[in-house]
């Protein structure tokens, strides 16, 4: 009984160092292929992302089998995927034979049945994607272009479109971009490099509001040196 | 640029590790087998000492190859040569010869289906 425990007790160990080594590859192999969402994906990338996860989890849970066949073809995968991504910035037409190109299945507000058959794309799934896009109706489209990632783009008619600042000659102010400088009182370095301020400057406005850093939520500041502040709840 | 050069290097070790596996296995192959037709041949001429002797090598040079397959191959097929190594020892102390030289070709036929499978044979990538 007792040699049956430890056996247990080994085993549940050495899952538990897997999964951790596992871990901390699958993390690696993510960021050295990039920040990417899912949605952005490339099929490609996408299958390897899959195909990652799926390796992983075999020499996961089954201690017989050894890591280094799960970690090998991890590294493999990795690798190639990083390769093609290279390859394919440098080269045009190798992307184009990867990734495809992007396709017109409404040109100038009319439907193109012959590429919606190549992508075997229904008037369903081409209506389901605009509504997601607030179209309703197909003639307030003048382009709709499925891109290699298979989102749908989409250009409306001059006349279904909002019309932007410019077109109603009205002048709005440029607020710039609020980028977080304390986040639950951590002071974040990039930020204030970014506002293009000192860690002076940002102390001296929580002196004059008689704040603590450690009392700020959120303070957010931009280039234009406009600031937020949101003071932290007592708990 | 950094990345290529991190992914060209990943390749490079996956090599390595590829090939380091091959030669160890192939290693592991020809020493073990050539020991173990010592102790079958020893055995037939009923040199017992001799072929103890030779058992004594095999199990010491079998741990040592168990140990670096473990990394590669899975642990329940080395387990099973493992097995047989036992019985292999049990049988010669109990003088069940013929089991002794059933349990070598057990074995033998173990470490060459080890070879077989990790080589890099189309049957074996198809």
């Amino acid at each position: 009984m007792k040699i049956k425990n430890n056996g247990v007790v080994i085993k549940v160990t050495i899952a538990v160092i897997r999964t951790v080594i596992l871990y901390i590859t699958i993390m690696f192999a993510l960021r050295l292929m990039g920040k990417r969402q899912i949605s952005q994906l490339q099929p490609s990338e996408l299958v390897v992302t899959l195909l990652i996860s799926d390796i992983a989890s075999i020499p996961m849970q089954n201690t017989s089998f050894s890591l280094l066949s799960g970690l090998i073809p991890m590294i493999i995968l990795v690798a190639c995927e990083i390769i093609m991504s290279v390859l394919m910035v440098k080269s045009g037409k190798f992307r184009r034979i990867i990734c495809g190109r992007p396709l017109i299945v409404i040109e100038n507000g009319k439907i193109n049945q012959s590429e919606m058959k190549r992508l075997r794309m229904t008037i369903e799934d081409l209506s389901e994607q605009l509504r997601q896009m607030d179209v309703f109706d197909f003639s307030e489209v003048d382009f709709a272009i499925v891109e290699t990632n298979g989102k749908l783009s989409v250009l409306k008619k001059a006349e279904n479109q909002l019309p932007s600042a410019k077109d109603l000659s009205v002048k709005l102010e440029d607020k710039g971009m609020d980028t977080v400088v304390i986040s639950d009182g951590e002071l974040s370095d990039d930020s204030i490099k970014f506002c293009k301020v000192t860690k002076d400057f940002v102390f001296n406005i929580l002196s004059s509001q008689h704040l603590k850093q450690e009392d700020v939520f959120i303070m957010t500041l931009n280039k234009k040196k406009n600031y937020k502040i949101i003071k932290r709840e007592k708990a | 640029m950094k990345r290529i050069w991190i992914a060209l290097a990943l390749i490079v070790i996956a090599i390595a590790v590829c090939i380091g596996e091959h030669r160890l296995t192939v290693d592991m192959y020809n020493e073990l087998n050539e020991s173990l037709e010592n102790t079958k041949e020893e055995i037939k001429v009923k040199d017992y000492s001799k072929a103890n002797e030779e058992l004594d090598y095999l199990e010491e040079s079998w741990d040592k190859y168990e140990k670096s397959l473990s990394m590669f191959i899975s642990h329940d097929i080395l387990h099973q040569t493992d097995l047989s190594f036992a019985k292999i020892k049990s049988n010669l102390k109990n003088g069940a010869n013929i089991d002794v030289l059933s349990e070598i070709n057990a074995v033998k036929i173990q470490i060459d289906g080890i070879k077989e499978t990790e080589e890099v044979s189309v049957k074996n990538i198809l």
